[in-house]
C-alpha cells in the first residue's frame, strides 16, 4: 500500500512541475514528509482521479491500420472452435480491452459491445506461423543479405574475411527481431486477410541470425510485441569456398561449438575475475557471448535447420554437446526419426512448403528414387508426428501466401493428419513452443483477443475469412467473397484493358477453368501483374494479383466488374490507396 | 489428390536405426581363401561367421557349419578379406575446411552422409572399410572418418567403432594455393613451401604452449585449489596436443622427396610420428628415412603426372617402398578407383614383383595396420570382424568379380540381389511418380531409364 501511494505521489509531483530526475533523487523520506506537509495534495488528488477514470481504448492503442474501435466486441451465435479440443455451438465471444473477456454460451454481451451476428461463422484462435519474416523489416532489393534470398550472401559475397572462430564470422545474436519490425509491411496484411495474427520472427541472415520474437500481426512497432526474445536461432550455412571461415558445413558445426564454449568460459572467467578482480586478466568484451550463454542459461528455444535425417541427428548431437535447448526447422522427414526425436524431446516446426520436383532438371535424367521419396513422404511427415505424440508446429517456409499454405495443409490432411492437430499446430502448439501459451494460441478467458472468423471450416477449400482480430482490434477481410452461383460466360483469352479514360493501358491473358476459377497474367506499364486469385460468376468478376509500384513496393490490386460478350467494365483498387475505372475488350474474341 | 497408401510403399522408408546384427550363420565351402595372414592361401577352404564375426577358417573338410548355416559352394570362387581404402572422400558433406590454414577444429565424423550412393557401389568392388579424409586445403587440415559400407545404416551406424582418431596434414602445391578471397583481398598464408612447413611448426608452437597452460591448471586443481579456472578450450588446439601426446594419429597428404623429409624433421622436433603418407608418389626416394621414422606410405598403384609435384613418379614405388620396410598400402582417393582398388594391387605384382600375397596386403591388412584396426579387420582369421568377399576369379586380376560382400557378417552387395533390386526400385520409382500423380509423363517418353 505504501508504495502505490508513493507511485502516486511521484506521478503527482511529476504534474506539478518537477522533473523525473528532481522526483528520482528525493530520497523516501523527504517525499513522505511532503505529501504530510501538503505540499502536493492538491496535484496527488488530480492524479488519483485521473488515475480512477479509464483512458479512452484509443488513446492507449492506435494501431496504424486500425479502424476506430469501441472498446467491447460480442460475436454471437457463433460456432466457437476453442483449440482446446472442445467446440461451443451457438456461442459468444466476448471481446474488451484487446483481451477475450468471455467466452461460452448464455453469455450476456455488455451493453455497449458492437455485436456482431456469427450465424453461420466460426470462431478460431488466430493461426499462428511458428517461424516466419513476415512483419520484418526487408531490406532493399539489390543490397546484399536478408529477405528471402540467399542467407548467406552477405557473409559470403562482401563481409568481412573470418580467419576462424576467434572473428565470430555470420554470428549476430544480439540482433533482436522486435527492434526489426515494419509495421507497414504488406506481407502483414496479406497474412492477416488469411487469418494469420501471430509469427515468430526472427532474422535469418548468418550462423547465429539473432533473437526471435512472437508478434502480432497489427499494431505499430511496440504494440506488434507480444515478447522478446522468445527463441535464438541458428542456420548451418556454410559461407562456401576458401574465402572465409567458416567454408564448410564441418566447420560451421565445429564453429558452433566453440562459440558455446567460449560463451560458457568467458560466464565463468567473468564470475571469477570480478569477484576478485586484482591482478587479473580482465575479460574482453565480446557482444556475440552474452546472448547466446542467455540461451543456455535462460532455456532458450534455439532453432536450428535440419531436413534430413543425418541433418536432423546432427541437431540433437550438437544439442547435447552444447547444452542448447533445440528446435528443429524443416522436418521433411522427420517420419523417419519420429521415436528419437520424441526421446530427446526436441519439437519440429515443419516447413509446410512441400518439396517438390525439380523443374530445371534435365528432363532425360530419372529422378531419383531419394528424392521421389522426399517428395511422396514429406507431407506424412505431420500425420506421423500427430501419431508418435511428437511436439510440433506448422510454419509458412516459402509458401507465400494464406492461400496457398492451406492447400499445403491440406495436402498434409489428405495424408492422415487429423485437423484437430493441424489447428493446434498453427495455433496453441507454437504458443507452447516458445512460451506464449498464457497469451495465444485459443480462444480461452484473458488470452490476447487474436481470432479469426470464417464462414466455414478452417482448412475446407471454400471457406473464406470474414473478420479477424488482433489485439481485439477488428479487421475485415477486403476482398469480394466469391459468390457459389456458377460463371455465365467464358472470360478466357487476351483482353485490352483501358484505365482511367485511357490514361493507362494493360493487357490481361486469362484462362478460366469450368467452375470459373481465374489465372493468368495482367501486363501493364508497370510491368507484369502475376494473377493470385480469380473468379467469374454469373457475369461478374473479380481478379486480384500483385502489381509492382517501384521502388521495390508491391501492392494489391484488386480488379472488379462486369463482363458483356467481349466487353468488360469495372473498378481497379490499388491496395486500398486508390482507385481506378476500367474498360476492356477481347478482340479475338473467346470462349472454348 | 489421390489418397495415400503407406503399406504399399514400405520400400522406400529407409532403415534407420543401430548396426543390423547377423541373423543367420554363413558357411563358405570350397573355395580358394586368400587370408592376408600367416595362414596364407587355403585351396579348397571354407569359411564360417556368426554373430558377425569370423568363427572358423580352414580346409573345407575341417569347418563344420551349424545346422542354421547358410551354406555357400565357393567351388571356383575365391574369398579375400574386405579392401580397406586408406584413403577416400567418398559419403561426406564436405570435404575441406579451406578458408584457413590450420583447420584442426573441424571433423569429417561431424558431416557423415550415409545416403551417398558410392557407398554401395565400392562395396560392389569389394571395398567395406574406407578412411574418408578431410582434403587437402591447408597444411593441417581436419579430422577423419573410418567408415564401414554398411549401406542403409545411417551416418552414426556406418562409423567403425573403436576405430583410432586420425587427422589430416597437407604438403605441397595444394596448401601453398592461395584461397579465392577476390580482388584486392589478402591471400591466404601459406603461398611457398617453406610457409607450409612455418604454418605447422607454428601451430605445434602455439598447442605446446595450450598445453602447458591446462597442464598447470591441472595441477592447482590436484594441488587443492578447487577455484581454478580452467583455461579457455580451443578446438582448434586440442588435436594438436592430441598430436603431441601420441593420441590421434597423422595422415599426412604428400609428393617430393624433400616435403617428406621436412615433415618429418618438424615432427621429431616437436616429440611426434607421422603416421602414414598419403600419395607419396616420391616415396621410393626416401623409403629408409621413412621407416626409421616409423612412417607408413599409402600411395597409388599408377596414377601421377596430374601437376607438377607428381611428375617424378615411377610404378615401382609401392614395391621400392615394402622392399625397404615401410608399411604400404594402395589407395583410391576416388569413388571410381575405390571400386577396384583388388586391381590397383595387383598391378605391383608386374611393376616391382611383389608376391600375391604382398599385393593383396596393400589393400586389406596393411590399411588396416595404418589406421590401427588390424586387430578387428585386414585379415581372415578367427575372432576378427565378418567383413569378406566371395569372388569370381581370381581377385588380382582384371577377371575378377565380386559375386558377394559382407560386412559384420551382413550382405552389403551381391549380385544376384542387386539385378531383384533394380527391378524393385524401378517398380518403387513408378508407384511413388502414380502416387504423386506424375505418372503420365511416363507415357509421353520424356523421363529415360531403365524401365
Amino acid at each position: 500500500m505504501y508504495l502505490s501511494w508513493s507511485a502516486a505521489a511521484v506521478v503527482a509531483l511529476l504534474r506539478v512541475g518537477l522533473t523525473k530526475k528532481d522526483v528520482s533523487h528525493m530520497n523516501r523520506t523527504l517525499l513522505q514528509r511532503m505529501i504530510a506537509g501538503g505540499a502536493v495534495q492538491g496535484a496527488l488528488a488530480l492524479s488519483l482521479v485521473a488515475l480512477a477514470v479509464p483512458a479512452p481504448i484509443a488513446a492507449q492503442y492506435m494501431p496504424s491500420q486500425a479502424p476506430n474501435t469501441p472498446p467491447f466486441f460480442a460475436i454471437e451465435n457463433a460456432r466457437i472452435v476453442t483449440g482446446t479440443g472442445t467446440v461451443i455451438e451457438n456461442g459468444v465471444v466476448v471481446i474488451g480491452n484487446g483481451l477475450i473477456e468471455s467466452v461460452g454460451q448464455g453469455v450476456t454481451a455488455p451493453g455497449d459491445a458492437w455485436v456482431i451476428d456469427g450465424s453461420g461463422l466460426t470462431v478460431y484462435p488466430g493461426l499462428f506461423d511458428a517461424l516466419t519474416q513476415t512483419g520484418l523489416e526487408q531490406e532493399e532489393s539489390g543490397s546484399s543479405g536478408g529477405g528471402l534470398g540467399n542467407p548467406f550472401a552477405r557473409f559470403s559475397q562482401e563481409g568481412p574475411i573470418s580467419d576462424g572462430p576467434e572473428d565470430r564470422p555470420a554470428t549476430t545474436p544480439w540482433l533482436d527481431a522486435a527492434n526489426m519490425l515494419d509495421p507497414d509491411s504488406e506481407a502483414l496484411e496479406a497474412w492477416r486477410k488469411g487469418g494469420f495474427t501471430n509469427g515468430m520472427v526472427a532474422p535469418d541472415a548468418g550462423i547465429v541470425t539473432g533473437k526471435g520474437s512472437v508478434i502480432n500481426y497489427a499494431g505499430n512497432k511496440q504494440e506488434m510485441v507480444v515478447r522478446t526474445p522468445v527463441a535464438l536461432r541458428l542456420t548451418m550455412n556454410p559461407a562456401g569456398g576458401f574465402r572465409a571461415f567458416p567454408g564448410s558445413m564441418m566447420g560451421v558445426i565445429s564453429y558452433i561449438r566453440q562459440l558455446y564454449l567460449d560463451a560458457g568460459h568467458q560466464t565463468t572467467y567473468g564470475d571469477s575475475y570480478y569477484s576478485d578482480p586484482r591482478g587479473q586478466p580482465r575479460p574482453m568484451y565480446d557482444r556475440s557471448l552474452a546472448p547466446v550463454q542467455a540461451s543456455i542459461t535462460e532455456g532458450w528455444p534455439t532453432v536450428l535447420p535440419a531436413n534430413d535425417v543425418a541433418g536432423m541427428q546432427r541437431v540433437l548431437k550438437l544439442a547435447r554437446e552444447t547444452g542448447m535447448r533445440p528446435v528443429i526447422a524443416g522436418g521433411y522427414d522427420a517420419y523417419k526419426i519420429t521415436a528419437d526425436l520424441v526421446a530427446a524431446g526436441v519439437p519440429v516446426l515443419v516447413n509446410l512448403d512441400w518439396p517438390e520436383a525439380n523443374r530445371n532438371a534435365d528432363p532425360e535424367v530419372e529422378e531419383s528414387l531419394e528424392s521421389l521419396t522426399r517428395r511422396a513422404y514429406a507431407p506424412t511427415t505431420p500425420a506421423q508426428l500427430e501419431a508418435a505424440g511428437a511436439t510440433w508446429a506448422f510454419y509458412s517456409g516459402s509458401t507465400g501466401s494464406p492461400n496457398r499454405l492451406m492447400a499445403k495443409v491440406r495436402t498434409a490432411l489428405e495424408h492422415g493428419l487429423s485437423e484437430e492437430a493441424a489447428l493446434r499446430a498453427l495455433t496453441i502448439s507454437p504458443a507452447q513452443i516458445f512460451g506464449v501459451d498464457q497469451m495465444l494460441g485459443s480462444v480461452e478467458e484473458g488470452k490476447i483477443a487474436n481470432l479469426v472468423v470464417t464462414d466455414g471450416a478452417l482448412f475446407d477449400e471454400e471457406t473464406v475469412v470474414k473478420i479477424v482480430f488482433v489485439d481485439g482490434h477488428k479487421f475485415e477481410a477486403s476482398a469480394v467473397a466469391r459468390p457459389s452461383v456458377p460463371p455465365a460466360v467464358d472470360m478466357t483469352g487476351e483482353w485490352l484493358v483501358s484505365l482511367n479514360n485511357d490514361s493507362q493501358e494493360a493487357t490481361a491473358v486469362l484462362e478460366m477453368t469450368e467452375d470459373g476459377t481465374l489465372s493468368g497474367t495482367i501486363t501493364g506499364e508497370r510491368g507484369e501483374q502475376q494473377i493470385t486469385n480469380g473468379w467469374v460468376s454469373d457475369n461478374e468478376f473479380s481478379i486480384t494479383a500483385r502489381a509492382s509500384m517501384g521502388g521495390g513496393r508491391q501492392v494489391e490490386v484488386i480488379y472488379s466488374g462486369t463482363v458483356d460478350g467481349d466487353e468488360i467494365t469495372g473498378t481497379a483498387s490499388f491496395g486500398g490507396r486508390f482507385t481506378m475505372d476500367f474498360t476492356g475488350v477481347r478482340p479475338t474474341g473467346g470462349g472454348r | 489428390m489421390r489418397q495415400f497408401c503407406l503399406l504399399a510403399l514400405g520400400l522406400a522408408l529407409t532403415v534407420v536405426g543401430k548396426a543390423a546384427a547377423q541373423d543367420t550363420p554363413v558357411l563358405i565351402r570350397g573355395a580358394t581363401i586368400l587370408t592376408a595372414a600367416d595362414a596364407g592361401k587355403i585351396e579348397n577352404g571354407a569359411i564360417l561367421f556368426e554373430n558377425g564375426r569370423i568363427s572358423a577358417v580352414g580346409l573345407a573338410s575341417d569347418v563344420q557349419a551349424p545346422s542354421n548355416a547358410t551354406v555357400i559352394d565357393g567351388t571356383d570362387k575365391f574369398v579375400t578379406p574386405g579392401i580397406i581404402d586408406a584413403h577416400s572422400h567418398i559419403a561426406a558433406e564436405s570435404i575441406n575446411e579451406g578458408s584457413v590454414s590450420v583447420s584442426s577444429m573441424v571433423s569429417v565424423m561431424d558431416v557423415i552422409d550415409p545416403t551417398d550412393i558410392a557407398i554401395y557401389r565400392e562395396a560392389a568392388g569389394g571395398t567395406t572399410t574406407s578412411h574418408v579424409m578431410h582434403g587437402s586445403a591447408n597444411p593441417i587440415g581436419g579430422q577423419n572418418a573410418v567408415i564401414k559400407h554398411r549401406w542403409g545404416e545411417d551416418a552414426g551406424g556406418l562409423l567403425f567403432q573403436g576405430a583410432p582418431p586420425t587427422i589430416k596434414f597437407a604438403l605441397g602445391e595444394n596448401p601453398k594455393r592461395s584461397r579465392s578471397a577476390g580482388t584486392g583481398l589478402p591471400q591466404r598464408y601459406p603461398a611457398s613451401r617453406m610457409g607450409v612447413m612455418d604454418v605447422i611448426r607454428q601451430a605445434f608452437v602455439e598447442a605446446t604452449e595450450y598445453r602447458r597452460e591446462w597442464d598447470a591448471y591441472e595441477d592447482r586443481r590436484e594441488g587443492g585449489d578447487q577455484g581454478a579456472i580452467p583455461p579457455r578450450r580451443d578446438l582448434k588446439l586440442d588435436p594438436l596436443v592430441d598430436i603431441l601426446n601420441g593420441s590421434l594419429s597423422v595422415h599426412a597428404h604428400s609428393y617430393r622427396a624433400d616435403e617428406i623429409l621436412q615433415l618429418m624433421r618438424v615432427a621429431e622436433e616437436f616429440g611426434f610420428r607421422i603416421h602414414t603418407f598419403q600419395h607419396v608418389l616420391e616415396g621410393y626416394r626416401v623409403a629408409d628415412e621413412m621407416a626409421e621414422h616409423g612412417a607408413h606410405a599409402s600411395t597409388f598403384s599408377d596414377w601421377w603426372a596430374y601437376k607438377v609435384e607428381a611428375y617424378e613418379a615411377i610404378p615401382h614405388n609401392a614395391a621400392i617402398m615394402t622392399e625397404r620396410g615401410v608399411v604400404v598400402s594402395i589407395n583410391s582417393d576416388s569413388g571410381e578407383e575405390g571400386r577396384h582398388l583388388n586391381q590397383e594391387a595387383a598391378k605391383t605384382m608386374k611393376w616391382g614383383g611383389l608376391t600375391e600375397a604382398q599385393a593383396l596386403a596393400l589393400v586389406t591388412i596393411n590399411p588396416a595396420i595404418q589406421l590401427m584396426i588390424d586387430d578387428r579387420v585386414g585379415s581372415i582369421e578367427v575372432g576378427k570382424d565378418a567383413d569378406v568377399v566371395l569372388w569370381e576369379n581370381y581377385p588380382l586380376s582384371s577377371y575378377a568379380k565380386v559375386r558377394t560382400t559382407y560386412v559384420d557378417g551382413n550382405v552389403v552387395f551381391d549380385v544376384d540381389q542387386d539385378r531383384e533390386m533394380r527391378v524393385r526400385i524401378a517398380e518403387e520409382k513408378a508407384e511413388l511418380l502414380e502416387t504423386l500423380g506424375e505418372d503420365e509423363k511416363e507415357e509421353t517418353g520424356t523421363r529415360g531409364g531403365n524401365r
